[in-house]
């Protein structure tokens, strides 16, 4: 089923300047594993483009190289590398058809034209594309979202072993993006192909991967499965890029801090850290911080003030005001938040197991 | 309901005198010629001439040198604009090069046609066919780089991408990308060399010797040597009109592959 590649990037490094601004990779290693759906998850000019382009051939690297199951690929071209690859901007052939946009491929593969036919119609019904309606249709001639299903189908056409896409459903509505996005999923599903997909959306990664990298400037900060990286990030950036955190400076001295009234062993919340003096960063989710006691005895107590309350529907955003000027975001269903009202103090519990300590 | 304005617009008479100019200058001329041409004998003047062995073999002759012109431009210039457009990265090197292919269109022609005659005497070309072709290709080459090279510029870069991950190689992503985009810009380099070759006199009249006798040298000859003008503006008339038609059924087909 999965005849997907493995994935392995070793060391791989890029400089260069595009239009003024220098783009960079440093040091990048990672594995992708055969028939994963692996998102890489960055800002803007983090790298993430750059890497893909590397995968796809389109670039190379100044340093490293890049294995497709374990067989060393760095200097193949893309013409020869078994990839598919959906664009940004889609480059779709505006000059072609549907029906000869998804067959590009397999002519230029030279496949006699009933077996092209025949594959046109199966990579077709695999993105939902009625062959009858579509196929002989211009790329003018179809909506955003049709467009994104003949760029994937064109992909595709025949059967890569590594997918690749970059931001592709960026520029389309909310409500089509998901539904792409669970498409993506199921075909991917389908085939079995590695596929490897670039973004700057959270959402997008956290909905589609089996495993994600994050990447800031030209670096991977960290890898691992949406939840992983979601509930243990590596430092402050991957947990702001991933949700609403948080952050809170302290001073430790001896491995205790002290939160407002509150002092806190070092040692609970990250062993290890039992005799640490210097700055620590806390980052605390605000749907870790709850309004009522929790069960065990590890929960910690805060006692803070309602500054604010933003309505979402069936959770509330309280912004606290605690200590000092530390202000505190919690995320709250609605049923408990009603009754709190804006000035009134109150307790709210962390379980000491919530919070992460980073001493950076 | 929209309301006219009830003046044309300011803008309106801008294009109103540069139109005025040309009805003034060509096609009033022009329609005066058409009328003289018809005077003594009428239509069958233009029978009479287009049975004349004389002036169609003429006609012939100047076509085929029309159309090598043409070919010899447009293979000269496909790689040269590829070239450019393609693989010349530094957009000042880049303007370099184009200026190098169009700086000769700044150039006196009579300059350049009598430096040119020295380069084919030295060569042992002077007043033969493959030099007069040369000084044609040598007067024609900007006509049909700049539109390839413009359309070759159009092209999305990121097309030729997606093509190479679809497994297309350099050779293939040209005639199946590169190609078909660039159609209008090769249409059009194609018909305006050939329309300008097809009537050119000056060049084969300096550089062609005895090979140099064209239509354009005829109707000149027609109206400066013999003051035929009747015969002279026929032959001229028919001249525009099959290259009119020529470029019209070529345009027709050309981008017809497109759609």
């Amino acid at each position: 089923m999965a005849r997907g590649v493995e994935v392995r990037v070793e060391n791989v490094s890029k400089v260069f300047r595009d239009r003024g601004v220098t783009q960079a990779l440093r040091g990048v290693s990672l594995t992708v594993r055969k028939g994963e759906l692996f998102s890489i998850l960055g800002p803007s000019g983090c790298g993430k483009t750059t890497l893909l382009r590397i995968l796809a051939g389109l670039l190379k690297p100044d340093e490293g190289r890049v294995f497709f199951d374990g067989v060393d690929v760095t200097d193949v071209p893309a013409y020869e590398r078994p990839i598919g690859m959906v664009f940004q901007d889609l480059a779709l052939f505006p000059h072609l058809t549907v029906y000869r946009n998804v067959s590009f491929s397999l002519e230029i593969a030279g496949w006699p034209s009933d077996r092209i036919e025949r594959r046109v119609r199966e990579v077709l019904q695999l993105v939902r594309l009625p062959y009858e309606e579509f196929a002989h249709r211009k790329i003018s001639q179809l909506s955003g979202g049709q467009q994104q299903r003949v760029a994937i189908a064109r992909a595709l056409a025949r059967e890569p072993k590594l997918l690749l896409l970059d931001e592709p459903f960026s520029h389309l509505d909310y409500k089509i993006r998901i539904e792409l996005i669970h498409e993506l999923k199921r075909l991917q599903r389908e085939t079995g192909v590695t596929t490897i997909y670039v973004t700057h959306d959270r959402n997008e990664a956290m909905l589609l991967s089996d495993r994600l990298a994050v990447m800031k400037d030209g670096v991977v900060q960290q890898v691992g499965t949406p939840e992983e990286v979601y509930r243990s990030p590596a430092n402050a950036f991957v947990a702001s890029f991933l949700g609403e955190v948080n952050i809170i400076p302290a001073k430790a001295v001896n491995g205790l801090i002290k939160l407002g009234d509150l002092e806190i062993s070092l040692e609970r919340l990250l062993p290890g850290l039992g005799n640490y003096t210097g700055d620590v960063l806390l980052l605390l989710r605000p749907e870790s911080i709850s309004l009522t006691p929790p069960g065990g005895d590890g929960a910690l107590r805060f006692r803070v003030q309602l500054a604010e309350k933003v309505f979402l529907g069936p959770y509330t955003k309280l912004l606290f005001s605690g200590w000092g000027d530390i202000r505190l975001e919690a995320l709250a269903p609605t049923r408990e938040a009603a009754p709190l009202e804006p000035g009134s103090v109150v307790d709210v519990y962390v379980e000491a197991s919530e919070m992460r300590v980073y001493t950076d | 309901m929209s309301r006219r304005p009830p003046l044309p617009s300011a803008l309106a008479l801008l294009a109103a005198a540069p139109l005025a100019y040309v009805l003034a200058t060509f096609y009033l001329p022009l329609l005066i010629m058409l009328v003289e041409s018809l005077k003594p004998q009428g239509p069958s003047l233009y029978v009479r001439v287009l049975l004349n062995p004389d002036y169609t073999s003429i006609m012939a002759y100047s076509l085929v040198l029309a159309v090598v012109t043409t070919a010899s431009t447009f293979l000269i210039s496909l790689p040269a604009a590829y070239y450019l457009s393609f693989h010349v990265e530094d957009e000042v090197e880049k303007s370099r090069y184009l200026a190098a292919f169009t700086v000769p269109m700044l150039v006196n022609f009579l300059l350049k046609a009598y430096a040119l005659m020295n380069v084919l005497s030295v060569l042992g070309l002077a007043n033969t066919y493959a030099g007069m072709v040369i000084g044609m290709v040598y007067e024609y080459l900007p006509y049909m780089l700049l539109p390839l090279f413009s359309s070759f510029e159009r092209v999305e870069r990121r097309l030729l991408e997606a093509a190479q991950t679809l497994g297309a190689r350099s050779h293939q992503v040209f005639l199946r990308v590169v190609l078909p985009l660039s159609l209008p810009g090769i249409v059009s380099g194609v018909a305006l060399v050939f329309l300008m070759s097809f009537t050119e006199f000056v060049v084969p009249a300096m550089l062609g010797g005895v090979y140099g006798y064209t239509m354009g040298y005829l109707i000149w000859d027609l109206f400066l040597r013999y003051r035929n003008w009747p015969v002279g503006s026929a032959l001229a008339f028919i001249v525009t009109l099959v290259s009119l038609v020529i470029v019209y059924v070529y345009t027709r087909w050309g981008l017809g592959y497109e759609a």
